[in-house]
């Protein structure tokens, strides 16, 4: 807007206006609208899963004979990916300040994402070889599709995340990656906990 | 079949003809004007699949057993194909891609003054992705079993087990396609919102900005929050069919009702995601063609993110037999008739627009109108379907076919007819033939009516509308029944002949037809300020600066009856 | 599989509490949780845009003309 305080009758062709105009960056923006219709999707597995929970006859949920799911053991692995979302918060923090500490925190919050990937991999084989499949019961297949989908989620956060470190590391981040990574990243850490508690209580 | 399958060939080639660079240049532009081209040429191309495949279940049903010429016996199986296919088709290959991502790509950067969507290589992968979920819908037809035949709506268990639908492959195609052709819209709807809120011309607040892109945006919203659940309903069902999961079958202790509150849960909201764009088109055309300012901008506005509030609460009107909790039956209802109320106040704002204006029946102008008569009778038919108890006796009858019809028709082809003909000289920089305009019009609005209004009274007389051969029925043969479906049959065919007016108006005109001027309709938005066509970076003399809302006609002081949005006040000496 | 189907009954649990009060819940939240998410977004727009409005307007004179 200030571009037009001249009042001139056309602007001049090639002048960069989207970043005079744009109200929040174009990344945090399209994120955003990308993460509430991946939130929506989860809604609509967990409520699938919680109505068909709630219709089943009393005595077979979990089927009898089936494997409980771990709820202790995978208190773990959330208490990692929250962790790994509040070590991002604060990585976002420093490079704010232009803090080149910025840099490892990102790194940080990769591992920890990393860790709790990996230990949901480690469980879910734990799983699979006590007989839980996905179509072993309603309980399986709707925790391996859930859990899945957000595993693959945290997989690809996890992807965009390292390429964000790199650019970091390499001192060639200007923003736009790095807050669209993040927004994206905080989507998969606080759907965690949601499903966390529907599913494995 | 094959004849539709070439005809989608034949345009993709004569549009790259048509324009300079290859075919690859073609399909691998970021250019938003290319993009929406694309999407408009292809939602064409699926429109006559969907109008082949009507063409031969119409045959079928009025004259059973018949050879259809063109296409040969239509089995049971083939029926059940044929129906299911041009529902969705039509919904999603062609009233989405016209209406939404045709006409979003192409007037959302031109209306709100910029050079490009925010994402361009986002929007081409958007194309891509619908092209090859088209693509596959179509090739579903020709693997063994043939197309999934599970009506549009893909309810469970028919559709969840390779042994009940007898289409295994056919069934995960179509699932695959739909599921595909959503990612491809979240891309496109992304693009939308962003460009909207952060690439606005200078000085263009948000007020200023045109209908028909609020509108756009709105359903974008719309859709992008509805869809997730049916995604995830569509991944389990996908498990269901492929991996032998029982989500939805109820033989393995599923739920098959849950697949219709998931499916509906979008499904609903999806009818306002196309009606939203087609109510503002119409606003567009009437007011340049009444030479007035649009009645209630504000309330406009209003009353569409109203609608889209209320759309989420009305989806289980679709489920008043399937068996849920009458309570919430009667919660339905009340939402339903509720959202007929922002709706029938659009309808009166358009009215109020038309009051007093000059009115000129251009083509354009000619199917605003109809679309306006023809929603409103959808529009009142829905009420009776929308009360839950006169909805026990409709259920599945021709009326509720005729109803979402009257609605379907004027939003797809009224509503994309009215912005083809409204926008051509912009897109294609020349002018279309107005006399054949109206032919087709005349030609498509008499027969439309005399399709439908038929089927509404084949409706009230129980006519149910899953029926391969009537002849099997003694009771839906009485006395005229049969007539009425042979009149609507030969008044699809007088449709369908009347398109081919079209179709040559519009390619004779975009390879023969007069050169358009920058303005020819004397129109304020920003789009008519650039050249017809646009070239790449849409505004070659600068972006422009925005000084006013869009639909400054007739203002008193100035002599033009047009206010272009980009001429400031400081030039009175005119009057 | 066996035990699967014998314990298979989709209907079973319709009138029981818990199964009426899962399909109220989740209507509720299925239906909300978009409205919430959107609103706070364009609440959020709302504020970020007033304040670069103001910004603006306290660094250069107003774009729009003043007709």
């Amino acid at each position: 807007m200030s571009l037009a305080t001249a009042q001139p009758e056309v602007m001049p062709a090639g002048v960069d206006r989207t970043a005079n105009r744009a109200v929040v960056p174009n990344a945090v923006l399209g994120m955003l609208i990308f993460a509430v219709a991946e939130v929506m999707f989860f809604v609509g597995l967990i409520s699938a899963f919680t109505i068909s929970r709630s219709g089943a006859m009393p005595g077979t949920w979990p089927m009898p004979g089936q494997p409980m799911l771990p709820k202790d053991a995978t208190l773990v692995n959330t208490v990692a990916l929250v962790l790994s979302g509040f070590v991002l918060l604060g990585a976002q923090v420093a490079w704010a300040k232009k803090r080149p500490v910025a840099k490892w925190l990102v790194v940080a919050a990769w591992v920890l994402g990393a860790a709790f990937v990996a230990l949901q991999g480690r469980e879910w084989a734990q799983l699979l070889a006590a007989g839980l499949t996905l179509t072993s019961s309603r309980l399986g297949a709707f925790f391996y599709l859930i859990v899945g989908m957000h595993g693959l989620h945290a997989i690809a956060a996890l992807g965009g995340l390292a390429v964000a470190a790199a650019q970091l590391l390499r001192g060639t981040m200007k923003g736009g990656l790095f807050f669209g990574v993040q927004v994206f990243w905080y989507f998969v850490v606080l759907m965690w906990p949601i499903i966390y508690a529907r599913v494995y209580f | 079949m094959s004849t539709a399958a070439h005809a989608d060939h034949g345009h993709d080639h004569a549009h790259a003809h048509h324009e300079p660079g290859f075919v690859e240049k073609y399909l691998w532009s970021t250019d938003h004007k290319m993009i929406a081209m694309q999407y408009l040429f292809t939602g064409m191309a699926m429109a006559l699949v969907g109008g082949f495949t009507v063409y031969a279940f119409r045959m079928q049903l009025a004259f059973p057993g018949m050879s259809v010429p063109g296409y040969g016996r239509v089995t049971a199986t083939d029926y059940n194909a044929l129906v299911t296919t041009h529902g969705s088709v039509m919904i999603f290959w062609v009233a989405m891609p016209v209406l939404i991502a045709a006409l979003g790509n192409y007037l959302i950067p031109l209306m709100i003054g910029c050079d490009d969507m925010v994402f361009p290589r986002l929007n081409r992968l958007s194309y891509q992705l619908f092209l090859i979920s088209a693509i596959i819908l179509v090739a579903s037809f020709y693997v063994p079993g043939g197309a999934f035949g599970g009506a549009w709506t893909s309810y469970p268990p028919l559709s969840a087990k390779a042994e009940y639908s007898l289409t295994g492959l056919g069934s995960s195609m179509w699932l695959f396609a739909v599921a595909l052709e959503f990612a491809a819209f979240l891309l496109g709807g992304i693009n939308f919102v962003t460009t909207v809120m952060n690439s606005r011309a200078p000085g263009m607040k948000m007020f200023d900005v045109p209908i028909v892109v609020w509108m756009i945006i709105i359903a974008s919203i719309l859709f992008m929050a509805s869809v997730g659940p049916l995604i995830a309903g569509a991944i389990m069902l996908m498990f269901d069919q492929q991996l032998g999961t029982g989500f939805f079958d109820p033989a393995k202790g599923g739920d098959p009702v849950l697949w219709q509150h998931l499916f509906w849960f979008f499904g609903h909201p999806e009818v306002y995601v196309v009606l939203l764009p087609a109510m503002g088109i119409v606003a567009e055309i009437i007011t340049v063609f009444s030479r007035k300012k649009l009645f209630a901008y504000k309330t406009v506005l209003y009353t569409a993110i109203g609608t889209g509030v209320l759309s989420f609460f009305v989806w289980a009107h679709h489920q008043f037999i399937a068996g849920i909790d009458p309570r919430m039956a009667n919660v339905f209802s009340v939402t339903t008739l509720l959202i007929s109320i922002p709706v029938a106040e659009m309808v009166f704002v358009y009215i109020g627009t038309l009051y007093g204006g000059s009115i000129r029946l251009t083509t354009p102008m000619l199917w605003a109108l109809a679309f306006i008569a023809e929603f409103l009778l959808g529009g009142v038919t829905g009420i009776f379907l929308g009360a839950s108890g006169a909805d026990i006796y409709f259920h599945d009858t021709y009326f509720v076919v005729a109803h979402f019809h009257y609605t379907f028709f004027p939003i797809a082809f009224i509503g994309s007819f009215a912005a083809i003909t409204y926008w051509f000289p912009k897109m294609f920089g020349k002018m279309m033939n107005e006399t054949w305009g109206k032919v087709h019009f005349w030609g498509t609005i008499i027969p439309f009516n005399f399709i439908f209004i038929p089927l509404f009274l084949l409706g009230i007389r129980g006519d149910h509308r899953r029926i391969y051969d009537y002849r099997h029925f003694p009771d839906l043969m009485k006395a005229g029944m049969q007539d009425l479906r042979i009149l609507a049959t030969i008044s699809l065919l007088v449709l369908l002949a009347f398109q081919v007016v079209f179709l040559v108006n519009f390619f004779v005109s975009l390879f023969r037809g007069p050169k358009a001027p920058m303005n020819p309709w004397n129109a304020n938005t920003l789009e008519w300020q650039a050249p017809s066509p646009p070239p790449h970076g849409n505004f070659p003399q600068g972006l422009p600066n925005v000084y006013r809302g869009p639909y400054e006609y007739s203002h008193p002081d100035r002599k033009d009856d047009y206010w272009p949005q980009t001429e400031p006040a400081s030039e009175p000496a005119k009057t | 599989m066996t035990a699967l189907s014998l314990l298979a009954c989709a209907v079973c649990g319709a009138g029981q509490d818990n199964t009426e009060w899962a399909y109220l819940a989740m209507t509720g939240v299925v239906s909300l949780s978009p409205l919430a998410m959107i609103g706070g977004v364009a609440f959020w727009l709302y504020r970020a845009s007033k304040a670069r409005d103001a910004e603006l307007a306290s660094g250069a004179a107003p774009a729009k003309d003043p007709s």
